[in-house]
């Protein structure tokens, strides 16, 4: 903290906020482009519309991303630590118990379907918005997800971990 | 967990961070595509820093992969998210750019989330990541969530 209070002092005299947040945002500016052109399209329904499609839109995100992380991480469970099993039996039959997985290729398809409503909300909604929106929903929803359907040991460590993760990312990528 | 499964969780953060870069710059030379005609997005895979970008990516996957094989989602996660934190040092440090406040606020609640993480055992059935046994272990909570699907 005493390394960053001037340097804190000295980034509020300088105001450089544009850079950092252009910069920040600057991964998702290649989905962005995608989606600015559809943005003319999109004004001509009226707002409040399009406020409800954006948060549809989020919320779809969080949903298939959740399914994904969660569905993943159970494939990866039931194939077992692929350091141990390459080392066993190679690193083909790592890809190949992966790859047959059924858990995996639903992961696969669900991740898919969030990168697909990613283009979508970024077509209705801004990407200050839609971007720390769906990040720290997931982040929390995956808290959640992963207590209830992997009855993973979510302490208060975790619990707390992932309240301040989702507000970091929340600060950070706003 | 021993310095390979550490190495994992790295990997993971970098390898996402530097796909998503590349893929972003990339795609800005490449132009906007119309969402109408979404087919042209194809030959952006000839840009070569998108063709890196998605190699990148594809390493980001493998190792995520990896990670969730011997270690928790919850704990996995917050890896993920130091990315963020990467992106903006890598924005102060290297790119000379300014960082407001309210970011640096955010990089230190990151920062302590995966730390408070960091700290705890990283399997929920073996803690410290003996996760040596894990397919036997892990059938009750296989069968368990199948169900609830």
């Amino acid at each position: 903290m005493k390394v960053l209070l001037p340097r804190l002092r000295h980034l509020s005299r300088s105001g450089g906020l544009p850079c950092a947040v252009s910069f920040i945002l600057s991964p998702l500016r290649g989905y962005g482009a995608v989606a600015k052109a559809s943005q003319q399209d999109a004004a001509t329904n009226s707002s409040h519309i399009s406020i409800l499609y954006t948060w549809a839109a989020i919320l779809a995100i969080v949903l298939f991303s959740v399914v994904g992380d969660v569905l993943l991480s159970h494939a990866m469970k039931q194939v077992g630590d692929v350091g141990d099993l390459r080392r066993r039996a190679g690193i083909a039959t790592v890809i190949a118990r992966t790859l047959s997985n059924p858990n995996f290729l639903f992961a696969v398809a669900s991740m898919a379907a969030a990168f697909f409503s990613l283009l979508f909300a970024l077509s209705w909604g801004d990407v200050s918005l839609v971007a720390p929106a769906a990040a720290s929903l997931t982040f929390i929803a995956n808290a959640v997800a992963a207590k209830i359907f992997l009855h993973e040991r979510v302490d208060r460590r975790r619990w707390i971990a992932a309240g301040l993760v989702a507000a970091g990312v929340a600060l950070l990528a706003g | 967990m021993n310095f390979r499964k550490y190495l994992v969780l790295a990997g993971v953060t970098v390898f996402a961070v530097a796909g998503d870069s590349m893929l972003s710059h990339g795609m800005k030379q490449v132009g906007s595509i119309s969402i109408h005609r979404l087919s042209s997005v194809i030959f952006a895979v000839a840009n070569p820093w998108v063709a890196i970008g998605i190699l990148f990516l594809l390493a980001f996957f493998a190792t995520y992969t990896n990670a969730l094989s011997w270690a928790d989602l919850t704990y996995v996660m917050p890896a993920t998210a130091l990315g963020y934190v990467l992106l903006a040092l890598v924005a102060r440090f290297v790119l000379h750019e300014h960082i407001s406040p309210l970011r640096w606020i955010g990089i230190v609640l990151i920062t302590a989330g995966v730390g408070f993480v960091a700290g705890g055992p990283a399997l929920t059935e073996h803690p410290l990541g003996e996760a040596g046994e894990m397919p036997e272990k892990s059938h009750p909570v296989v069968v368990a969530s199948g169900a609830e699907r």
